[in-house]
């Protein structure tokens, strides 16, 4: 199949000059199917207006009319799984699911374009058909199939039509309408017996009594032809309809003896009732004669010929069928059936996954099910021994695999899908999983998109919105949350973490902290947690105190394991905590997994400091001095602070140190100087970056001049004076 | 069928998608880089805010994306003999340049970021020297060094015009430093391997019939196995089953391959590509025409169908 990708850059004729500039034509493929062509070329060239363009295409496109098919199968071919993963081919259980992909046929040929109509009124027909075939209702299939074969050609192939009905009936006089007969006809081996007699009222009214008589005991006949489905007990139907037919060769044999003394006039209508009658009487030759298909021959076979005609001796019978009535292979659609109804599944199926992929994979599915298909049938066995150079391999796949796969393949071309495509994938062995592991981790994480509002009233501003409005600035993690159950269905833990780790990567970028955090410890990344959390202590450098609050607070609580209590704050800071902070963990496993990163020393020991840190600008603000001071103290003695930020804290202390009332005992005064002491240390072996920095950099900010080295420096010789002050202060106590 | 078409400011020399599918990124005979993004009808829209003019002085070669958990890094080849990486982020407003590589001294030919495993970087130059560049703190991509640099050709002959300098990164994170590199007018696609530990050397060979002007290793999804596609200049393209597998009796690593396919693509076979589950290839050159090729049941490659921009 060859596509023009328009507009075209290679004129007719030029396609040497093309190769003369050392152009080519460069491809590549994203995803869902997707393929680049753009034109480049191996030197530097005199640009065209064709080299600007890009091209896309899609190799395998998915109809987005069939969207609403596609969402009603899914749910039926899941629960098929299920269901079969639990018993070994339930016939029943099986027919059962059959049928509904039955009423969503019918569903979808309601709703679909004009265009396709045909194409799924076929798809349709050879489905029922399989059905037919393969899952009678009963589950065993045992009974007389005549009446269902009739079921089936009347529901595909409606004939004859309502309107030729009422044109023969409103004639003047119907029986010498052109199409009388034929009407009849058809009637009669379509199985419209009663309709058949309508029509025929018109004979009795024949001047010839011969005629009228005759006509009289066909429609006795056809009123009171047995049907299989009036009786309960197959032997009663089949001695009724012996009885019955005997009636009719004897009104067959009558008419042959009337028949000789017709005249030119009535010749014709004899010979008409002759045929009637002999359809009747279930003459083959005739039946062949008046069937148009092999389809209304095996029906009528089944009718007249052989009342007892079961699923099991079709194929047999098709055998003399296709000898008078051959099969037209020009239509795709009947040869499949053909294939089906003389048992050759396997070809029916190849010749299916030329019709229709939808029906290729769901019946290939299906009759797998119960062990129709033919694995490594001869015939493709044989194939792989003449192209294999190594050892006659075993397919990786079996038929059912391959096909499931190739639908999901289409699905795939639509994003919007991703989760029925992943569920087909995982449905088929190995190859599927492959396929799994390879396309969740690429599903787009859409942060960025809106979150669905339930409220229909935009205008209406009331109290709900206004937390709307600020949830608004988070980022959107319902499809992260759905990738990552998916994950969990399929126990793709690899997966998960990786998609976790982007996920981390991509709130960092949008400076959700907090949320970067929780996923890193999900993703189990130690390392990626250390460099989030001094971006959050760049953040209180840069923009202070309250988006660093806020920041902390949206880590999930249970990660800071803080001792003291955090959960005071949604009353009194701005910067509520309810909104920003989300529970994140909600099963027990990942909350143990959590917990256990979350007690790795490198890791607590961050996270505490930041819990600690924002307790204690907390503590500060509600002018809790003791509890500030007792925070303070902790982080540098626990060894959780980290080194930059040891001259930050000291220079905290200072409002501390001055206050009046004594809040630091003298051994943690003490502590406060060896601090200091330490950054004096390593300030003077040259290490100023390291110890400085944060200080400068803060102390900078508030005067707005360049941070200065100096200025920390004469910072601290403050703080060394506060604390000689206040322990001697101590001491006078 | 074709989805669209669309026209971006000038010439792409150089297209490279991102992990997700959700942008791509085009570099320019000027040596200009471009954002484009995907918009809600599946066309495209270019993010002007991303421009970033006069990256390199001269075509852009080859772009390639990071993977997401290092941050949105690009990084881009010029025939201006630099590397150059870039840090794509929306929300940054600063010089994105983060870091420039100048070692080569000839025209580089291409670049990629190896497999996620670390944050690491190839490049073959169009002298035939292959480096690798890694970032020393893997979570900071500020920091890059040269960790290994190997020449790749054996003749030092001067160049021709149908030397081919291309190499292909083995996209799978449990392999991690394997790469196959085609360099110079040569028959043979040389499978280098390196770790942190063992320089870069040839551990495996895939030979062909003639010049090879593009090569493409596919995913391998955990199947035991991988396709490496390789497209020449008597217009065939070759598709070699590779597998490798860890000796009982040493530690040495027991590779093999075999060729499962022979297409024909016509003219010389200048560009490939895999899919993301390495079923689906695509090759395409200077008879203006690709083709997109995938295999049956039976494990037959053909060709499913034809792009031209031909009249």
């Amino acid at each position: 199949m060859e596509i023009k990708l328009k507009p075209v850059a290679v004129k007719n004729g030029e396609l040497g000059k093309f190769k003369d500039s050392y152009r080519f034509l460069s491809n590549s493929q994203s995803l869902n199917n997707e393929i680049e062509f753009n034109v480049t070329s191996f030197e530097r060239i005199k640009q065209l207006d064709h080299d600007r363009l890009v091209y896309f295409a899609n190799h395998d496109p998915l109809d987005q009319q069939n969207r609403r098919f596609i969402h009603d199968i899914y749910p039926i071919f899941t629960s098929l799984q299920r269901i079969l993963s639990l018993q070994q081919s339930d016939l029943s259980a099986c027919a059962r699911i059959s049928h509904l992909y039955k009423d969503s046929l019918q569903k979808h040929l309601i709703n679909c374009t004009p265009d396709s109509i045909l194409h799924w009124a076929d798809v349709y027909a050879i489905w029922s058909f399989t059905q037919l075939l393969y899952f009678p209702i009963d589950g065993r299939g045992e009974g007389v199939v005549a009446e269902e074969l009739l079921d089936w050609i009347n529901t595909v192939d409606v004939a004859p039509t309502t309107e030729e009905g009422l044109e023969i009936t409103s004639a003047t006089i119907p029986h010498q309408h052109d199409n009388f007969w034929p009407y009849i006809y058809k009637c009669i081996i379509r199985g419209f017996h009663k309709t058949a007699t309508q029509p025929l009222h018109s004979l009795l009214s024949h001047p010839t009594k011969s005629i009228s008589t005759t006509a009289e005991r066909l429609i006795s006949l056809l009123y009171t032809f047995p049907r299989s489905t009036t009786f309960q007990f197959e032997h009663d139907y089949l001695a009724n309809h012996r009885k019955w037919r005997d009636e009719a060769k004897r009104a067959l044999s009558s008419i042959a003896d009337l028949a000789q003394y017709a005249d030119e006039f009535t010749k014709d209508i004899f010979d008409d009732i002759t045929l009637a009658l002999q359809l009747l009487c279930g003459k083959k030759n005739k039946i062949y004669e008046v069937a148009d298909d092999w389809r209304e021959g095996l029906a009528a076979f089944g009718l007249f010929v052989m009342p007892s005609l079961r699923r099991d001796d079709i194929p047999s019978v098709m055998e003399e069928i296709f000898k008078e009535l051959p099969l037209d292979t020009t239509l795709p659609d009947q040869c499949i059936e053909a294939a089906l109804a003389t048992a050759e599944t396997t070809k029916a199926i190849t010749l299916c996954n030329d019709f229709d992929p939808w029906l290729v994979a769901h019946l290939t599915d299906l009759l797998d099910k119960i062990g129709a298909v033919d694995h490594d049938p001869e015939w493709v066995f044989e194939l792989t021994i003449r192209l294999s150079n190594n050892n006659a391999q075993r397919f990786p796949l079996t038929l059912r695999q391959h096909f499931l796969l190739q639908y999901a393949d289409k699905l795939a071309s639509d994003p919007g899908l991703w989760a029925i495509t992943l569920d087909y994938y995982a449905q088929c062995g190995n190859e599927g999983a492959s396929r799994v592991r390879a396309l969740i981790v690429r599903i787009p994480l859409l942060l960025d998109a809106k979150a669905q509002r339930t409220d229909t009233d935009d205008d209406k501003m009331d109290a709900d919105d206004v937390f709307t409005d600020m949830s608004a600035n988070l980022p959107n993690l319902t499809r992260v949350e759905e990738i990552l159950s998916v994950c969990q269905e399929y126990a793709l833990e690899e997966e998960a973490s990786e998609v976790c780790r982007n996920t981390a990567e991509q709130l960092v970028e949008r400076g959700f902290y907090g949320l970067a955090v929780a996923f890193c410890i999900r993703a189990k990344e130690a390392r990626k947690l250390g460099r989030i959390t001094d971006l959050i202590l760049e953040e209180y450098i840069s923009k202070g105190q309250k988006v660093f609050s806020s920041l902390v607070d949206s880590i999930p609580t249970s990660l800071l394991n803080v001792t003291t209590s955090s959960t005071g704050d949604m009353f009194d800071d701005e910067y509520s905590g309810g909104v920003g902070s989300m529970e994140i963990e909600r099963n027990e496993t990942q909350d143990a997994s959590a917990r256990a990163l979350a007690r790795d020393p490198a890791v607590s020991s961050r996270l505490a400091f930041l819990a600690r840190y924002k307790e204690f600008h907390h503590s500060m603000k509600k002018d809790d001095k003791s509890s500030a001071a007792e925070l303070l103290v902790e982080t540098l003695i626990q060894d959780i602070a980290p080194r930059r930020f040891w001259s930050v804290l000291l220079a905290d202390s200072l409002p501390l140190l001055e206050y009046p009332e004594t809040l630091f005992s003298l051994e943690e005064a003490y502590e406060l100087l060896r601090f200091l002491e330490d950054v004096y240390t390593g300030v003077r072996a040259n290490s100023e970056r390291d110890y400085l920095d944060p200080l400068a950099r803060l102390l900078a900010k508030d005067s707005g001049d360049a941070p200065s080295y100096e200025r920390a420096l004469s910072e601290l010789e403050v703080i060394r004076l506060a604390l000689a002050r206040y322990i001697a202060k101590c001491f006078l106590v | 069928m074709q989805t669209s078409v669309y026209a971006t400011g000038e010439s792409v020399t150089a297209q490279a998608y991102d992990f997700y599918g959700e942008s791509m990124s085009t570099g320019s005979e000027s040596g200009v880089l471009r954002v484009h993004r995907r918009n809600a009808d599946n066309g495209w829209n270019e993010d002007e805010e991303m421009v970033i003019e006069g990256a390199h002085d001269a075509r852009v070669t080859t772009l390639s994306h990071s993977y997401p958990s290092y941050g949105t890094l690009l990084a881009s080849a010029s025939t201006d003999r630099t590397i150059k990486i870039w840090e794509m982020r929306k929300s940054s407003t600063n010089n994105r340049l983060i870091a420039k590589f100048t070692e080569s001294k000839a025209p580089i030919a291409q670049v990629e970021f190896t497999s996620p495993a670390s944050l690491q970087l190839v490049s073959l130059s169009v002298d035939g020297v292959l480096r690798v560049y890694q970032a020393t703190i893997p979570s900071d991509p500020t920091t890059w060094s040269c960790v290994h640099t190997h020449k790749a050709t054996q003749t030092s002959s001067e160049q021709r015009k149908d030397d081919t300098f291309a190499l292909s990164v083995c996209p799978d994170k449990e392999y991690a430093g394997l790469v196959a590199v085609v360099a110079g007018h040569t028959t043979t696609v040389d499978i280098i391997g390196y770790s942190t530990s063992s320089r870069p050397s040839v551990v495996h060979q895939l030979t062909v019939n003639a010049p090879i002007s593009s090569v493409q290793w596919s995913p391998g999804c955990k199947r035991g196995f991988w396709h490496v596609a390789v497209g020449s200049r008597d217009g065939l393209v070759r598709i070699f089953k590779v597998a490798v597998t860890q000796s009982e009796t040493d530690a040495k690593a027991l590779w093999d391959s075999h060729l499962v396919a022979e297409l024909e693509h016509g003219g010389v076979v200048a560009s490939l590509s895999w899919n993301v589950f390495g079923t689906v290839l695509t090759s395409s050159g200077d008879n203006a025409t690709a083709n997109v090729w995938k295999a049956s049941y039976t494990g037959v490659w053909s060709c499913h169908s034809t792009y031209s921009i031909s009249e």
